[in-house]
C-alpha cells in the first residue's frame, strides 16, 4: 500500500504543478523513468536533481556545466518517447530535458539552466560577465544552431551513406564562421567557458563519426580540429563522454522509431 | 517616425552608421524586429532605421550578419543580431529602466516562459488548441504573480518579446477565435494595458495593415510612392 503524501511545490512554477499524490521510495537508476511510473520523491532540502536522458545533447550541455563547476547532484533519466505524466505536470510542461530541481523550484531549457547554475553557484563562473562578450558568444551559438545543428541528422544520415553531396552548404558555412571566431585555445579564452560547453555535445558526436565530411576535416577547420582535441582532454568532457559506438547504436534505434535509451547499460545494471 | 523604403537585392549598401549612432536594420512588419523596436522605444534610445526586404535580401546584408536576418543592430563597430540577444544587449548596455530581472530564479522564469510560449504559439498559422495551451501558462503566471505585466508593474523583456504576436493575433481574433474573457481575464487585461503603452502605440500598426501584409508581402506597404 502506498503512503499518500502531499508535497508543497514552492516558487513561481507551482502554478504549473499539482502536488504528488502518491510516492514510492525511488532509487535513482540510469534506466529512464516511463509513463506509468510513480512520481519520485523530491530531492532532499538543498539537494540538486537533474532530469536528463543519457544521449540527449541538450541535457549534456547542463551535465557539462555541472561537471565543470563541480556541483553535486543526482540524476533521474526520463524516457522521452513515453514520458511519465508526472514529468509534464510537475517538472516541465514543455516535456523536455534537461530540468533542474532544487527546493521545489524547477528550471528548464538548457541555456536557461546553465546560466542559472552560474548565478546560483557563482564559483568558477562559465558565462561571460561582460555583456558584449556574452552577446558575441550568444550570436555564435545562434549561427551554429541555425546553420550546423539544424543539419545534424542530415549529417548523420549522410555519414552512414558515405555521401555528403546533398548536405546543405550552410553546414560548412556555419563551421567556417566558428573557425574564424576561434582566436584563442577555447571560445572562453585560455580555459573552456559557456560557449565551449554549449557547443561541445554536437562536436563530440561529430568527432567520433568515422569518414567525416570534408567540411569537418583538419584541412578545412584546423582551429576547430585542435579545439576538439583540447576539449577531449578536459575533465568535464571526459566525465560526460559517450563513445561513438553507443551514439551510433542510439541514433540507429532512434531513426528506426524505437529509441534504445538503455544502450550500453549492462543487463543487470541498476545504477 | 521617419520610415524608409526597404533595400532589396542588387541595392548599394548604405554608409555605415556614424560613431555613437545606433542603427537598426529592420523590416517594418517583422514581429522579431518589432521586439527590438519596442525595447529601444521603452528605454528611450535614439536610433536610425534601415529597412530591408526580407524576401529579396540585399547582398550587403550578408556581410554584416551571416544569417541576414532582422533585427540587426549596429553600434560603434559592433554588430548584434537575434532579437532576444539584441534585447538583452540593449537592456544591459544602455541606461534607463531595467527590463530584465536581476534575481536568478526570476531571470530563469522569464527564459522558461519564453520557451513555453515559443513552443506553443506556432509562428505562421496559429494552431488554436496549442496557442490556448500556451496562453494558459501566461494567464497562470500573471494571476500568481498578481502583476499587470510579466515584468511586474511595468512591461519587461518578456512583455515586449511576446507582444508583436498578440498585436498580429488581432487579425485572427474574430468570431470563434476570440479569446474568451472567462478563460483569459488576466491576459486580456494585459493586452488592454499593453495597447495603452506609449511605446506600443509608437511601434505598432493597425489590424488592416497587418491583414493586408499577411495576404500580400510588401515591406513598403503604406509608404508614399
Amino acid at each position: 500500500m502506498f503512503t499518500i503524501r502531499r508535497y508543497r511545490v514552492l516558487g513561481s512554477f507551482s502554478v504549473f504543478c499539482r502536488p504528488c499524490s502518491q510516492t514510492v521510495a525511488a532509487m535513482p537508476t540510469e534506466r529512464p523513468m516511463k509513463r506509468g511510473s510513480a512520481c519520485p520523491p523530491p530531492p532532499g532540502p538543498g539537494k540538486l536533481r537533474l532530469y536528463s536522458m543519457r544521449f540527449c545533447p541538450y541535457a549534456q550541455r547542463t551535465r557539462l556545466f555541472l561537471a565543470a563547476k563541480g556541483i553535486e547532484h543526482e540524476t533521474i533519466n526520463i524516457h522521452l518517447k513515453q514520458k511519465p505524466k508526472w514529468f509534464l505536470l510537475e517538472k516541465n510542461p514543455v516535456g523536455k530535458v534537461p530540468v533542474l530541481e532544487k527546493d521545489g523550484e524547477m528550471v528548464f531549457e538548457s541555456l536557461v539552466c546553465n546560466e542559472y547554475l552560474d548565478h546560483a553557484y557563482p564559483e568558477h563562473c562559465l558565462t561571460p560577465r561582460d555583456p558584449v562578450e556574452k552577446m558575441r558568444q550568444s550570436m555564435l551559438l545562434s549561427v551554429f544552431d541555425q546553420m550546423v545543428m539544424s543539419h545534424y541528422y542530415s549529417y548523420l544520415r549522410a555519414s552512414q551513406a558515405g555521401d555528403y553531396s546533398a548536405l546543405s552548404k550552410k553546414f560548412g558555412f556555419g563551421l567556417q564562421h566558428l573557425e574564424k571566431a576561434l582566436t584563442q585555445p577555447f571560445f572562453g579564452g585560455s580555459q573552456p567557458g559557456a560557449l565551449d560547453y554549449n557547443l561541445w555535445p554536437w562536436f563530440e558526436r561529430f568527432s567520433t563519426i568515422p569518414n567525416r565530411s570534408e567540411e569537418l576535416s583538419e584541412r578545412r577547420v584546423p582551429r576547430l580540429t585542435a579545439w576538439m582535441e583540447r576539449m577531449l582532454e578536459q575533465p568535464a568532457v571526459k566525465a560526460c563522454h559517450m563513445p561513438y559506438e553507443l551514439y551510433s547504436q542510439f541514433v540507429t534505434s532512434f531513426a528506426a522509431g524505437d529509441p534504445d535509451y538503455d544502450a550500453g547499460l549492462g543487463r543487470w545494471s541498476s545504477l | 517616425m521617419p520610415t524608409q523604403k526597404a533595400y532589396k537585392t542588387g541595392s548599394t549598401a548604405p554608409e555605415p552608421p556614424a560613431p555613437g549612432v545606433v542603427r537598426l536594420i529592420s523590416m517594418r512588419f517583422c514581429p522579431f524586429a518589432h521586439r527590438t523596436r519596442l525595447v529601444l522605444a521603452a528605454k528611450g534610445i535614439e536610433y536610425e532605421t534601415v529597412n530591408v526586404c526580407t524576401k529579396n535580401k540585399p547582398e550587403w546584408f550578408f556581410s554584416i550578419n551571416p544569417l541576414a536576418k532582422v533585427p540587426t543592430l549596429q553600434h560603434d563597430g559592433k554588430v548584434v543580431y537575434e532579437s532576444l540577444v539584441c534585447n538583452e544587449y540593449v537592456d544591459r548596455v544602455f541606461p534607463g529602466r531595467k527590463l530584465l530581472p536581476e534575481e536568478p530564479l526570476e531571470k530563469a522564469r522569464i527564459g522558461m516562459l519564453q520557451a513555453i510560449w515559443d513552443a506553443k504559439r506556432n509562428g505562421k498559422t496559429p494552431s488554436r488548441p496549442l496557442r490556448n495551451e500556451g496562453l494558459s501558462f501566461l494567464e497562470k503566471d500573471l494571476a500568481t504573480g498578481d502583476r499587470p505585466f510579466f515584468g511586474g508593474e511595468q512591461p519587461g523583456l518578456l512583455d515586449y518579446s511576446i507582444w508583436p504576436f498578440f498585436e498580429r493575433f488581432e487579425t485572427t481574433l474574430h468570431g470563434d477565435l476570440k479569446l474568451p474573457q472567462a478563460e483569459f481575464p488576466k491576459v486580456l487585461g494585459w493586452k488592454a494595458a499593453m495597447f495603452d503603452r506609449p511605446e506600443v502605440k509608437t511601434c505598432g500598426f493597425d489590424t488592416a495593415t497587418y491583414t493586408s501584409v499577411a495576404a500580400n508581402y510588401d515591406p513598403d506597404f503604406g509608404l508614399a510612392a
